[in-house]
């Protein structure tokens, strides 16, 4: 099977690398021609000898150029071949692209990456994807090379709705963690004390367990960036729009990161929420012995 | 050492229970019914408050709110009245951290040692012995009250010296379970709505980093049809407002709790005063216009 890679960015960079150590993969990217090696002039021409090719672009409307411009991959893909789709994306945009691929015989398969930290792929990483039943077991074994858990979610588009809706709660997470460390704090809690005692109890969740324990060092437990989860909340606020849901706490924690954007910066890790909130609650974490004393 | 309990209602008489037995246990409560039921299995009834604090070394307290414990400890036939130096008082209302100091304070010139030690966790963890108890407050007394705490669930823990940081602890873990609830259901609604199976977000929640308490506990139980909460909602709504309290005293912005307490509060006011935090879900289906369970959330109203 041969095997085409469009992307690049930190995840594309780190997917494409657990790719290649079990299957040939042939990455096109604009640096693979000042690095000598012999790249295709256009994505067209790249996808001529692909089998299956993998785009893992920052938004839709790269995918959107990278598949249907004049030189794009839909122009040179063979019928029976299949693009899996790993970028954020809108489902119903992702539907659409399916029945364009469709007319010319190739498959889509949507199945977006979460994971908070590309430089270590650790747990809580999983690949969500949607599209025909026999594209997705065709491309299983790869998709598995990624990453070890992937769920099947149903058609075309639902990798992706799956996607918004776990970025969305995870979001949620790491926000209602910051807050309540934040509140904690200037009522007099220990942070140590929180980390255990949280974590047992029903508050726990997957942003408490990292989180909390390394609050004093914010981190790192992610390397996504502010930027990119905005990117996603709004994807998931437009969907929320669509759907007639209303999404209330999602859409509040999207404008949340958007301030946080706008403080520590697009390309600041999600880690840094904890030190916004802080900011925001007039507490440094770093320094909390401080706190400790004055909240008791 | 002979202990008391006061307050035997759904958590307390839950908790009381395994004191039966271990202990010389008298109780007291408004409802004779749960006094009747305790006598039934071998403990006393006290006559009062104040007679409870003449017999027992230690009484434990669980009660809705802090005012009914400033009732209990310090009204007329009071513990206080029989208090004396050496005694210890357990509090494990889920109550306010500042108002918990403040009775300290108020028995501490007694020799009496009053500390908070509130429960977290579900129903089934307080009959099975394993829910969370957090206390906090002078290490001495909590050290001779450890055995007793211990025999009602082997989950202590000492969230340092200071009475009402066990408290304060409680209200920031609801805040949290709270908080993570409302954002989990609106979000799988949404997935609902996206057509999604409940079965298969539960599957994609759990392995990913949108994994908390809910995606744990409540939506798998929603998918096989069992109820997974036993809780008043006017008592989360109560809990809610502690918390927003905490953050209003020390100036700390809460947009995330302060969002999902208008919401149980939206449930509550829709719902009447009796209502259950089971009945939330309903509450997010219906402003999403879809159920969580069944073929398709689509389709649904």
């Amino acid at each position: 099977m041969n095997v085409g890679y469009v992307g690049w960015g930190r995840l594309a960079s780190a997917i494409a690398g657990r790719l290649s150590s079990g299957h040939q993969v042939r990455v096109f990217a604009p640096q693979a021609k000042a690095s000598g090696v012999a790249p295709a002039a256009t994505l067209r021409d790249f996808a001529r000898d692909c089998d299956v090719v993998i785009v893992g672009l920052d938004s839709e409307a790269e995918v959107r150029a990278s598949l249907l411009d004049a030189d794009g991959l839909a122009h040179g893909l063979r019928r029976g071949s299949i693009v899996i789709d790993q970028s954020p994306g809108d489902p119903q945009e992702t539907r659409a692209f399916a029945e364009v691929l469709r007319e010319r015989g190739v498959a889509l398969v949507d199945a977006p990456v979460h994971c908070e930290r590309a430089a270590t792929f650790p747990e809580g990483t999983a690949i969500f994807c949607g599209g025909a039943a026999d594209a997705v077991a065709t491309v299983r074994l790869l998709l598995e090379a990624i990453a070890p858990t992937v769920v099947q979610c149903g058609d075309s588009g639902s990798g992706h709705a799956m996607s918004l809706v776990v970025t969305a709660i995870a979001a949620c997470n790491r926000l209602i963690t910051g807050e309540c460390a934040a509140v904690g704090v200037k009522n007099g809690l220990a942070i140590e004390h929180m980390a255990t005692v949280l974590n047992k109890s029903s508050g726990q969740n997957s942003a408490s367990a990292r989180v909390l324990p390394v609050l004093s060092t914010i981190g790192p437990t992610a390397d996504v960036t502010l930027e990119a989860t905005v990117h996603e909340l709004k994807l998931a606020s437009q969907l929320a729009v669509r759907t007639g849901a209303p999404l209330l706490t999602a859409n509040l924690a999207c404008c949340i990161y958007e301030a946080a954007v706008a403080t520590a910066g697009a390309d600041a890790s999600i880690d840094q929420i904890a030190r916004v909130y802080g900011a925001s609650a007039g507490i440094d974490f770093a320094d909390m012995r401080t706190w400790g004393a004055q909240g008791a | 050492m002979r202990v008391g309990y006061i307050g035997l209602g759904a958590m307390g008489g839950a908790l009381a229970r395994h004191l039966v037995g271990k202990y010389t246990l008298s109780v007291l409560d408004l409802n004779a019914a749960a006094v009747a039921a305790f006598e039934q299995l071998g403990a006393q009834r006290a006559a009062s408050p104040a007679q409870m604090a003449r017999d027992c070394d230690l009484v434990l307290l669980c009660l809705p709110r802090s005012s009914d414990v400033e009732k209990v400890v310090f009204g007329r036939n009071g513990l206080a009245e029989g208090l004396s130096s050496g005694k210890i008082v357990i509090d494990q209302t889920s109550g306010v951290p500042e108002e918990t100091r403040k009775f300290a304070r108020r028995l501490i010139e007694a020799g009496v040692s009053l500390f908070d030690a509130p429960v977290s966790g579900a129903m089934a963890t307080a009959v099975a012995g394993t829910i969370s108890i957090i206390a906090s407050g002078p290490r001495d007394a909590f050290e001779r009250a450890l055995p007793v705490l211990r025999s009602i669930s082997q989950n202590v823990f000492h969230c340092g010296e200071r009475v009402g940081n066990g408290q304060t602890m409680k209200t920031v873990n609801n805040m949290m379970n709270v908080g993570c609830r409302i954002a989990t259901l609106e979000a799988v609604a949404m997935g609902r709505k996206s057509g999604l199976s409940l079965e298969t977000m539960i599957e994609a929640l759990n392995a990913s980093t949108a994994r908390n308490y809910t995606t744990q506990g409540m939506l798998p139980a929603i998918a096989e049809g069992r109820q997974s909460t036993k809780f008043g909602l006017a008592l989360q709504v109560k809990d809610m407002n502690q918390a927003i309290m905490l953050g209003v005293d020390r100036d700390v912005p809460l947009p995330m709790a302060t969002l999902s307490r208008g919401v149980l509060q939206i449930g509550l006011n829709s719902l009447g005063e009796n209502a259950q935090l089971e009945q939330m879900i309903g509450v997010i289906e219906s402003m999403a216009g879809t159920r969580f369970a069944g073929h398709s959330g689509k389709e649904q109203r």
